[in-house]
């Protein structure tokens, strides 16, 4: 018996290992499925200990990004790296959290974006409800920040 | 298997354990969170 003990703790240390990722992808799964509020957002730039980058997924034109977009909002038209401009292009990242911003929150279009991201997120209510909350904005074409990856910081 | 290695496997298992137990009841809380959202 005392030979298998060895054993037997690897083992249970190995299925509780296996249960812990499955939690954790079921958490990552759950997360996706809810949107973040525009005011929580807005918290999480305020800490600049998270990793985070907001994609833009509205069009990059004057009527939409440029007219207005969340600072450090990297921009993605239709989830589509060849139509984002070339500065931004190397800037998004697939293994950052991720926060998805469309015009209005729209579902399927989060899904549609959502794979190509390790762990993304909606912004509940898209940039309408981002300017609704009166929260800071930026205007202007897209300007990659100059340290760090992925940009969001306000 | 010396007495400090066994404490030390125990230790493991039980944090990982706690750890499995606790990320299950966020994960539940969530789901059960979720569905009273969707519920019309």
């Amino acid at each position: 018996m005392k030979r298998f003990e060895a054993l037997i703790y690897v083992a249970a240390m190995g299925v509780l290992g296996v249960l812990l990722l499955l939690e954790g992808r079921r958490t990552t799964e759950l997360l996706a499925h809810q949107a973040v509020s525009p005011k929580e957002l807005y918290q999480q730039l305020s800490n600049p200990q998270l990793k985070l980058q907001i994609v833009d997924l509205r069009a990059y034109d004057d009527d939409h990004f440029i007219d207005t977009h969340i600072p450090g909002a990297i921009p993605l038209p239709g989830c589509d790296v060849a139509q984002a401009p070339e500065k931004a292009r190397d800037r998004v990242y697939s293994y950052v959290s991720t926060i998805i911003v469309t015009d209005t929150g729209d579902t399927a279009a989060f899904e549609a974006c959502r794979a190509k991201f390790g762990q993304a997120r909606m912004l509940a209510g898209g940039m309408e409800g981002w300017s609704n909350a009166n929260l800071p904005e930026d205007t202007g074409d897209y300007a990659p920040p100059k340290n760090a990856a992925g940009g969001g910081c306000l | 298997m010396t007495r400090s290695m066994r404490i030390m496997f125990v230790s493991l298992i039980l944090g990982l354990g706690v750890a499995v137990v606790s990320l299950r009841a966020k994960n539940d809380s969530l789901a059960a969170a979720q569905k009273t959202e969707a519920a019309p």
